[in-house]
């Protein structure tokens, strides 16, 4: 199984929301072989070590992160949200 | 100057001039909590120190923000929504350019397990073209609020 790690400040509400919306979508197109962790900052290092994927409400460094970084604040304003879900669905497809 | 507009147990719908930094009203605003009784002291410093660390400026179809603090300080856990007569600049969540907030929801809650739902309850509110439209007027907001209630309890 592969990983999408969402990244908030807490790891509480806001990842938690996002990572609902995006387990919907997923379910949605059928994708299958991936699962969805939301977890706070001063949490994330670990996590994101073995994840494919980074989806966060933050402003992170890349330079942090091996993964692709996609911002997801779109999921909580509502604008532009269809093209953040297929920025995703587009990753998974290309990531084996 | 604050301006309330509708007071209930576990909501206040206030408006608010807005005229001046986002730290200037978020000050006002914790201060209000405050002074009702529903918040402790340190509670608009912790407002302040999270919203720097960890802005909350969303740009959805209207500006909003949703400062909140660390639980300890809730009393009486509460949605403060303030309507900004005069839009006031917030850092973004998650970077880009800067928000013009009208609408701001201060989030005072006690239970940890509660704040996705109240945070759901609230983006699906924003993502609403009409009920903000409501909210905005502050004319009989009172049943669309009323149902964001059993979200902080």
């Amino acid at each position: 199984m592969k990983k999408i790690l969402v990244i908030c400040a807490l790891g509480y509400a806001t990842s938690t929301m996002i990572k609902k919306t995006i387990e919907e979508f997923l379910r949605e197109k059928g994708t299958e072989g991936w699962y969805v962790d939301a977890v706070g900052l001063n949490m994330s290092a670990v996590p994101a070590r073995d994840a494919s994927i980074i989806v966060t409400s933050l402003e992170l460094n890349a330079k942090d992160y091996t993964a692709p970084i996609v911002n997801g604040i779109s999921l909580i304003s509502g604008i532009d949200k269809e093209a953040t879900l297929h920025e995703i669905y587009e990753l998974t497809r290309t990531i084996n | 100057m604050i301006i309330p507009k509708m007071i209930c147990e576990h909501i206040r719908l206030l408006s608010v001039s807005g005229k001046g930094t986002c730290e200037e009203l978020l000050g006002q605003l914790g201060n209000y909590a405050i002074d009702q009784g529903l918040a402790k002291a340190g509670f608009t410093e912790g407002l302040l120190e999270r919203e720097r660390n960890f802005p909350t400026g969303i740009q959805a179809r209207t500006g909003i923000a949703i400062p909140h603090s660390e639980q300890e300080y809730t009393i009486t856990p509460t949605l403060i929504i303030a309507l900004l007569e005069n839009k006031t600049e917030f850092r973004p969540m998650g970077g880009g350019s800067m928000v013009p907030v009208e609408v701001v929801f201060l989030l005072l809650l006690n239970k940890e397990e509660k704040q996705v739902e109240m945070l759901g309850s609230i983006v699906e509110f924003i993502q609403d073209e009409e009920k903000m439209a409501v909210l905005k007027t502050a004319k009989q907001p009172e049943e669309l609020l009323s149902s964001m209630v059993t979200y902080l309890i």
